[in-house]
């Protein structure tokens, strides 16, 4: 009796799994080419890389990534290549445009490629495609520049009158609307916005700042407050700061993207208030939102993750996560 | 007159500086006759300039380097990773400059040994460079801000008087070492004769080969010097640094008087014409234009000189 109770709980013990249902991961034999906008090893990029790394681990599903250096031309040219391997999906960033990418995408979906969009939205695009899955994760630039703007004036008592310096790239068509909803928002307020373009040589290499920052503040020693609308300066507003001998909480800094820079400067005072677009989460819903289309038919999600702020106390809890690239 | 002759190309771009300054103090008189902005150009002109001093030897040799920015971003790289771990600027100091003058070596290999062009040699290494940089950095920032603490960023970016940045100390020198080099030592004959002509520079015994690595190592040092300033002022280190330098490097050397043929090549014009470069944004910021005058600016001075310098060349004077 023993000896057959003994076979069966083995006989169980091998053949229930077999008979089973097998769970499999979703994103199993699924592939998506992955386009994370800057260039390799930028900051904001790699924290959204490692979005859709995490995703691509916990679903099981492979992941291409493909490099544009904040170039519209290049992600087009990405996107041709991402086109030609015929993945399950393509993740790209919108800032090329509805018109750029129409014909490409067209035939993206013509071929039954999911295709899905951070970062900066293609509207047309998506109410096209929304359907076949093609959604939006990412910060509503304009949005979030009008509620950096509002923010700022909350925190910082700002009034009439006062005088604010915004930094930023206007001349991006879709990324300048973030400046585009700061300035509306101030001026509408009557505060004086001395707004200053940011050159392409400091937009690629922020150490080159500093003298700007210096001339600025000596020839406006009565400026309230700085809105930095662009995460490599944010980070480096301590340094700046302190070559133009401004002691930290003598003016008010917003700016956007946490780095492990940005987060030191926020604990010493030089740095105030932090418009986060939480990048990571680009990378890892845009991902899952591929894979749910490909295995369930879920259409396009539209998620705006630009209304996170970070100031002094609420520092300490993500500062490690952003020393891991993962804020 | 002979004094004027000599020494023409200095004088323009001398002249070319004393107007920019008079004209940023009569627009921003608050800004200019105030010491603060000069301390702040003193903390970061040397950032282009030591670069500008390595190339200027480079296209006085016939060669050029695009590797720059790359093995600035490398070398600051070793250096931020040597601090963490060992907490010695020193000792992060030497390996940095070690790495740039490694990745020098690298290039002269490449142009020297194996014959392939400096132009497109620099441009493989740029890209092999930084591409390494970035996979062993795994695209993460390394924050530097234990630096501040130690006697060595004394050394290195300290304040004289709270006033001179010491980077901008360690730029002077530097520009004393070259001046020397390229007007008063053998090696700065060899490097202009080997940029005027090389089979001629053969002939005359001069090893054009051995000139040239030198040339290209100084360069890598000196990118890595760069960068190790950079990192110290900034007290961080971040993937993409020196990518912003490319442009406004070649300019500082070619408002300076550089011949972009070889052979010809003044280190005060280029320590000079990194002044300018450096000074025009923020002036222009301080005077209330916008930003988007910056580069139009820079044009205006870049056609100006190398204008002057056509107009005043040996050829145009002999004739």
């Amino acid at each position: 009796m023993k000896k057959i109770f003994l076979a069966l709980t083995v006989f169980i013990l091998i053949a229930a799994p077999l008979y089973a249902e097998k769970m499999t991961r979703t994103g199993e034999n699924i592939e998506i080419w992955f386009d994370t906008g800057g260039p390799a090893g930028g900051a904001y990029g790699t924290v959204v890389y490692n979005g859709a790394k995490q995703a691509g681990f916990d679903l099981g599903a492979k992941i291409k990534f493909m490099y544009s250096d904040w170039s519209p031309e290049k992600m087009i040219e990405n996107f041709k290549t991402a086109l030609a391997a015929n993945p399950d999906g393509i993740v790209v960033m919108g800032h090329p445009g509805d018109s750029a990418y129409a014909p490409f995408i067209e035939e993206a979906e013509k071929k039954g490629i999911i295709v899905t969009c951070v970062d900066t939205p293609l509207p047309s695009l998506q109410e096209n495609y929304l359907s076949q899955g093609f959604g939006y994760i990412g910060p509503d630039n304009y949005n979030q520049g009008k509620n950096m703007a509002k923010e700022s004036i909350r925190r910082f008592g700002l009034k009439k009158g006062d005088k604010v310096f915004v930094w930023g790239l206007k001349r991006l068509q879709t990324r300048g609307l973030r400046a585009k909803g700061i300035i509306e928002v101030l001026e509408e307020k009557g505060i004086k916005v001395d707004y200053l373009e940011i050159s392409p040589e400091i937009d690629k290499d922020s150490s080159l700042g500093t003298p700007v920052i210096t001339g600025y503040v000596s020839a406006n020693p009565d400026v309230k407050a700085m809105i930095i609308d662009h995460g490599a300066l944010t980070s480096q507003m301590e340094n700046f700061l302190r070559a133009s001998n401004i002691g930290p909480d003598k003016i008010n800094v917003a700016g956007f993207s946490l780095s492990p820079a940005t987060a030191e400067a926020i604990e010493k005072g030089y740095v105030d208030l932090i418009g986060d677009a939480q990048p990571f989460l680009l990378g890892y819903l845009s991902v899952t939102q591929i894979v749910l289309t490909k295995k369930f038919g879920f259409s396009g999600l539209s998620i705006d993750t630009g209304s996170g702020f970070i100031g002094k106390s609420e520092i300490e809890k993500i500062k490690p996560l952003a020393k891991k690239g993962l804020r | 007159m002979n004094f004027i002759l000599k020494y023409r190309h200095q004088l323009i771009i001398t002249s070319i500086l004393i107007l920019l300054l008079c004209l940023f103090m009569f627009l921003s008189p608050r800004t200019f006759l105030s010491s603060g902005i000069y301390s702040a150009y003193m903390s970061t002109i040397p950032f282009t300039a030591v670069l500008a001093l390595g190339l200027t030897l480079v296209i006085v040799c016939g060669e050029m380097d695009l590797s720059f920015p790359a093995v600035m971003a490398a070398s600051g790289f070793v250096f931020s990773i040597v601090f963490i771990e060992t907490g010695s600027v020193f000792l992060s100091v030497a390996a940095a400059v070690f790495t740039g003058g490694l990745c020098g070596a690298l290039n002269a290999f490449l142009i020297v040994k194996i014959g392939v062009p400096s132009i497109i040699a620099t441009i493989g290494t740029q890209f092999f460079i930084r591409g390494l940089t970035v996979l062993l950095a795994q695209g993460l920032a390394k924050s530097l801000i234990g630096i501040r603490d130690t006697f060595g960023y004394q050394i290195l970016s300290g304040r004289i008087a709270d006033f001179i940045p010491m980077q901008f100390v360690w730029l002077v020198i530097l520009t004393i070492v070259f001046l020397l080099i390229l007007n008063s030592h053998v090696l700065g004959d060899r490097i202009r004769f080997t940029g005027d002509n090389a089979n001629a520079a053969r002939i005359m015994g001069i090893s054009v080969n051995r000139t040239k690595t030198f040339v290209f190592i100084i360069m890598g040092v000196c990118s890595g010097f760069s960068g190790v300033l950079v990192c110290s002022e900034m007290a961080n280190w971040w993937p993409t640094q020196g990518e912003g330098f490319m442009l406004i490097v070649f300019a500082s050397v070619f408002i300076g008087g550089t011949s972009v043929f070889g052979g010809k090549g003044t280190i005060y014009g280029t320590f000079i014409g990194s002044i300018i470069i450096s000074m025009i944004e923020a002036g222009l910021v301080s005077a209330g234009a916008q930003g988007l005058w910056t580069r139009f600016v820079y044009g205006i001075v870049i056609i100006t000189a190398v204008s002057f310098y056509a107009k005043t060349s040996d050829k145009k004077i002999g004739q």
